[in-house]
């Protein structure tokens, strides 16, 4: 079992390795150059180049992925070449803030999905399902940013219960209830847009459990349908879902660009599209190694739990 | 058989079963009208080729078919009690208490997560009302009573850790856990290897003359047959073709569909004969036409059996057949 875990971990190494050097790669082969974001046409190109032996710049590409990789791995990540802020502080600034908003909604998401998959994958053909699978095909065609501007115009605008921008109202940034205020449309919309491909996934995974031989046995042995798919189905429905989980883990840092932007929410969303406008490379590179890496640990993740929950698999390693 | 008169040794009576497929308008009629009785202690065969209908019979009995069938007619009354006047909880109060089913595919009947011991724990607290501790050690015994070596640790083993013959062995220690009156076994060797098979049958009799079980054993093996059945019903096409004892349907067989499964059946002792197969395939169900069923597959067909069905034709008070020609061996010899 701790050799399994091991194993994947080691064969993860090589893999992060290879997504920073496909990072690097992209960037450097991306059509601008990076000292453009720190000069002005009149320059002289004296002064070009000065800045660019400055930021290691007139350095072979092999170098500068070196000094980098030297840099990630020594925990310095590097400057913003726009604002001159170390991106170390600035990304343990605001990862915290994606995450407060992307856990709560996921963990709601994950929640809800179970029980309407459930119940529309017990109910496969009825009327529960047709609505449930209906709203979520309807779920997933809509783009989440047309959601948010629904929520903000009818709770933010026409009902005015909720705040529409940022984390906190000003002058009042330690209150709790302000904060959690401020995270009701966000979660909402994130929330709504995670649930129908999970209520999808769980349903799908529900009737295929339901149709099992397992299945007809117990009710051949007078087992009652609730105690079928709490006792016998849930279990092997949630296994799969593991996996889902443990991908979705990058979405803690990414996975709410665009209601991040939407809201005005101060977290990596909008540090990373304010980076892609003003050509702040090294902010960009660190995000997509982050995300990228967390793709990986993800599936790490996903594959240690699953060794641990399911017994036909942790019986295989020894 | 006298079908009014009370019959006191029966377990299980069956009259008419008619169980159907229905796809959106189409419905595909595959349980066509079946009356058998169970005796008390008996091992009944019904046998029949793939499709015949027998898996689903039994499982319209116990009230397990698919959502997209429904039985549309029939009277089953088991022990006395009759299936109509009963509830849905007390039907399902039936099953696991009085009819207790084998599966054919032991790979898939048990679920992957729980331990063997869970299924029979579960089990035994649902319906013999056990405590948790006496379930356990009763688990524990019913592997020793089904031929599992070192039940002790057997019993907190998940399904995988199993072989196929193991897990059927499980299988028939749920199906004991409930003292059944009626066990049903559905192809349970079909998925088994031939020496298994052997154990499992050899296992199956033990323990219904230890416990005094009716049986209802379903196979298109008549080898199977042969070895443990008491008294065998052949069916075809969702009907009743032939039914008999043992000894009747193997020597004395009735109707030309017995007589052909018995001629394509390999033999080992004496004489070489070439197999005869019989030809043609099983009839699809969605298809049927008017006449007996097996008409069109049948050497001795006339037109009078494709245009109705034949009546059932008594030969002893164990022994009748569903054929014009049955009983005039003359003919069907040729």
């Amino acid at each position: 079992m701790l050799k399994y875990i091991f194993k994947r971990i080691l064969q993860a190494i090589p893999l992060l390795f290879i997504i920073s050097i496909i990072c690097f790669t992209l960037i450097q082969l991306a059509p601008y150059d990076a000292v453009d974001a720190m000069t002005t046409p009149n320059m002289t190109k004296e002064t070009v180049e000065l800045i660019k032996a400055r930021y290691g710049l007139d350095r072979p590409a092999y170098l500068q992925y070196f000094y980098w990789v030297k840099g990630i791995i020594g925990g310095e990540w590097g400057y913003s070449i726009v604002t001159h802020e170390s991106i170390t502080n600035d990304l343990s600034a605001r990862i915290p803030n994606t995450i407060l908003l992307v856990l709560p909604a996921y963990i709601l998401a994950l929640f809800f999905s179970i029980i309407l998959g459930l119940l529309a994958g017990a109910n496969k053909g009825k009327l529960a399902d047709k609505i449930i699978d209906g709203l979520s095909s309807f779920g997933i065609a809509i783009p989440s940013f047309w959601m948010a501007m629904i929520l903000v115009f009818i709770f933010g605008h026409r009902l005015n219960i909720f705040p529409i921008l940022g984390m906190h109202t000003i002058g009042n940034e330690e209150s709790f209830f302000d904060l959690l205020s401020h995270m009701v449309l966000p979660c909402t919309v994130l929330m709504l847009s995670f649930i129908p491909e999970l209520v999808r996934y769980v349903r799908s995974s529900a009737i295929g459990q339901l149709s099992e031989d397992y299945v007809m046995v117990q009710q051949a042995y007078g087992a009652n349908p609730t105690s079928i798919v709490f006792k016998h189905v849930l279990r092997n429905v949630l296994l799969p879902i593991i996996t889902i989980v443990g991908m979705s883990l990058p979405m803690l840092v990414t996975g709410a660009v665009v209601t991040e932007t939407v809201f005005g929410w101060p977290g990596i969303g909008t540090y990373f599209v304010k980076a892609i406008q003003g050509f702040d490379y090294p902010v960009v590179m660190a995000i997509m190694l982050l995300s990228a890496s967390l793709v990986i640990i993800g599936n790490l993740v996903s594959d240690i739990l699953y060794s641990i929950v399911d017994p036909r698999i942790k019986g295989m390693g020894e | 058989m006298s079908d009014n008169v009370k019959d006191k040794n029966s377990l299980l009576d069956v009259k008419n079963l008619r169980t159907s497929f229905y796809n959106g308008n189409s419905k595909t009629e595959v349980v066509r009208g079946i009356d058998f009785t169970v005796q008390k202690g008996e091992i009944l065969g019904i046998v029949g080729e793939s499709g015949s209908g027998k898996s689903i019979l039994v499982k319209s009995i116990l009230g397990i078919i698919p959502s997209n069938a429904k039985v549309d007619a029939g009277e089953i009354i088991l022990d006395g009690k009759n299936f109509e006047s009963l509830s849905k909880k007390e039907k399902r109060a039936i099953r696991g208490r009085d009819i207790a089913m084998i599966f054919q595919d032991p790979m898939t009947a048990l679920n992957p997560l729980k331990k063997a011991g869970d299924h029979l724990v579960e089990l035994l607290i649902r319906v013999r009302g056990m405590n948790k501790k006496e379930a356990k050690l009763e688990a524990v015994e019913l592997l020793r009573m089904v031929g599992i070596p070192s039940p002790e640790t057997r019993v907190n083993q998940y399904p995988h850790e199993f072989s196929g013959g193991m897990r059927q062995r499980v299988l028939i220690a749920m199906a004991l856990a409930c003292n059944p009156k009626l066990l049903i076994a559905d192809e349970p060797t079909t998925a088994l290897d031939v020496t298994i098979q052997a154990q499992i049958l050899e296992l199956l009799k033990k323990l219904q003359q230890e416990n005094n079980m009716s049986v209802v054993f379903i196979t298109h093996d008549l080898g199977v047959v042969a070895t443990i059945c008491s008294r065998i019903l052949v069916m075809y096409a969702g009907m009743v073709m032939e039914e008999g004892l043992a000894h009747e349907i193997f020597y004395s067989p009735k109707h030309p569909y017995t007589k052909a499964l018995l001629n394509s059946i390999p033999r080992v002792d004496g004489e070489k004969t070439r197999l005869k197969p019989i030809k043609g395939t099983a009839p699809s169900l969605q298809s049927i036409k008017s006449g007996c069923p097996f008409a069109e597959r049948c050497e001795h067909a006339m037109e009078k059996c494709f245009m109705e069905v034949p009546e059932y034709k008594n030969f002893s008070a164990t022994q009748k057949s569903m054929c014009f020609l049955a009983g005039e061996e003359d003919r069907l010899d040729d």
